[in-house]
């Protein structure tokens, strides 16, 4: 599914700034992009105008238009769009409902009016998927931030949405459990066609599979596009946005005088332009 | 000194801390690392009482926490837990700040000078009269460390600080704990950042694992050990994962971006070549 937005700003009600102002861009089926930005750029803003939280939940002054798939968002329910949209809040404690686990995998299901059967063959399959199977009887309260992390994420795709919607996905979750999510994002994609918007800080690992970067400042846009076209612009650099590590290291490298092409973004690309003799 | 001896603790008979022991001394900064629900924001919950040892005990300059009310610990060591938003309570910006010390008994120019300097410090400066809950997710994180900071604690244990926060957030927080330790105060604090902590350069990183401490040193000895690391979920940072495949000496150091950009440029023409194109 397409998200596009077309000349899109929203001003948060008791607030004189526009959180975001006169956005246009398009994201296509399957593409996978990565929203960066300091905080406070609008990150979180984009996100609720992707998933119709706004206009329709918070209250402001919105302009321009954003469609989902073709649809334009003022005129689509948010109980319609949360049908192919799953957005995975910045804290997984405000969105959690449930006492269990699985009570809380099986609440969106059972809210989409799914069969018991199907519901069970979906808890399965999303326990398995995210290597959480040992967490299935545990109670909600009892569960580490990471945990908490891992268990909204498996209730949002045993929803099976068309566009994920993800706010700073991996920020409390192990680096090996990051890794296992990035790799699992990509499948995901891959696998189901899924269109993707991360919005994240930890950007060494993130930045390599995705297909674009957009990065924020003060509510606009100032980049759109490849990540390493992206990492190039001095602007970005300059942004206070996250930036991989392998990008600072090519900045300095430029200041001492080693000149590369384009920043590498993991090992394996850094390896092929610096070679052994 | 804050010493944690032989601590034990459950939830409901999940076992979360087994028989933990360490000590975190002033003038020093400790890393906590390890992987989801392995124990560490429980340990960092008994550094100020909230939770009791189940077994053992835990001593704050010589202070058990079981005979100390959490208004007594507090004074003495601050602690910014991992979702801010479940913390505040108050209608500005200004008065969230002003809580602790207003609390403390301290006379009102005393505590708007805490205020200021500590919402400078985070850089916070000119969001007094905002609501808490109308800030973005970084912010809020900042607020709830200059709500601690304003009680001017000796002992500072800080939940994952660096979620939501950008780069140059990242980088104040990093001189602000260098700060702290200059100040002769003690920083603890519990992340899965590992880039963010290579960056920091702790004193120690402590790796925890399924309720157990099970390593303790310097950062270039832990980092390096990938045996460790992968025992406790955890990954080697980018860097040091180019220095080996580059095949650069370390000699017990973990060389900061700059550091590396000389390495390589040095070793260019004669170790390595460079081809410009992917």
């Amino acid at each position: 599914m397409s998200i596009v937005f077309k000349d899109a700003s929203f001003r948060y009600a008791n607030s004189k700034k526009w959180a975001v102002k006169s956005l246009s861009f398009r994201i296509e089926p399957g593409e996978k992009v990565l929203i960066s930005g300091p905080s406070g750029s609008g990150k979180s803003t984009i996100c609720r105008m992707i998933n119709g939280l706004i206009p329709h939940f918070y209250e402001g002054e919105f302009k321009g238009v954003v469609e989902i798939n073709g649809l334009d968002t003022r005129n689509v329910r948010v109980a319609r769009l949360s049908r192919d949209v799953g957005l995975v809040f910045q804290n997984p404690e405000n969105q959690l409902v449930a006492l269990s686990v699985e009570r809380e995998i099986s609440f969106g299901l059972e809210n989409l009016g799914i069969k018991r059967e199907e519901i069970l063959r979906r808890i399965d399959w999303v326990l398995r998927l995210f290597n959480i199977e040992r967490l299935r009887k545990r109670l909600i309260h009892e569960l580490s931030g990471g945990e908490k992390q891992l268990v909204i994420l498996a209730a949002i795709v045993a929803m099976k949405p068309k566009i994920l919607v993800l706010d700073e996905p991996t920020a409390e979750l192990d680096p090996a459990n990051s890794i296992r999510l990035v790799n699992m994002i990509n499948e995901l994609s891959f696998k189901l066609g899924l269109t993707v918007v991360i919005v994240e800080q930890r950007v060494d690992l993130i930045a390599p599979i995705v297909d674009r970067v957009l990065v924020l400042e003060e509510g606009e846009i100032i980049a759109y596009g490849r990540p390493w076209e992206v990492y190039s612009i001095d602007k970005v650099y300059n942004s206070g946005s996250a930036i991989p590590k392998l990008v600072e290291l090519y900045y300095e490298l430029q200041r001492v005088g080693v000149n590369i092409d384009r920043p590498a973004l993991t090992v394996e690309e850094f390896l092929e332009v610096l070679r052994f003799k | 000194m804050i010493e944690v001896e032989s601590v034990y603790y459950d939830y409901n008979g999940h076992r979360a801390l087994i028989d933990v022991s360490v000590s975190f001394k002033t003038g020093n900064i400790y890393v906590l690392m390890g992987e989801n629900g392995a124990g560490k924001s429980t340990l960092l919950k008994h550094l100020n009482g909230i939770l009791k040892p189940k077994s053992g005990r835990v001593l704050v300059e010589g202070v058990d926490t079981r005979e100390a009310t959490v208004a007594e610990l507090c004074r003495k060591v601050g602690l910014v837990f991992q979702n801010p938003e479940l913390q505040f309570f108050c209608e500005t910006v200004f008065k969230e700040v002003a809580f602790g010390p207003e609390n403390l008994g301290l006379d009102s120019a005393t505590v708007k000078s805490r205020v200021e300097n500590a919402l400078r410090v985070v850089g916070l400066t000119g969001f007094e009269e905002r609501v808490p809950w109308s800030l973005s997710g970084g912010e809020m994180r900042r607020l709830a460390l200059a709500s601690i900071l304003s009680m001017e604690p000796k002992y500072l244990a800080l939940d994952e600080p660096t979620v939501g926060q950008d780069r140059f957030s990242k980088e104040n927080l990093k001189a602000l704990i260098w700060r702290f330790k200059g100040m002769g105060k003690c920083v603890i604090i519990a992340t899965h950042d590992i880039e963010w902590v290579y960056d920091l350069k702790p004193d120690e990183i402590i790796l925890m694992s399924h309720g157990r401490i099970v390593a303790q040193g310097p950062p270039w000895e832990i980092l390096n050990d990938n045996e460790l690391l992968k025992r406790c979920n955890l990954v080697k940072p980018i860097l040091l994962t180019l220095c080996d495949s580059l095949k650069l000496p370390l000699k017990s150091s973990t060389p900061s971006v700059t550091e590396l950009a000389q390495k390589i440029r040095k070793r260019i023409g004669e170790e390595f070549v460079l081809s410009r194109g992917f």
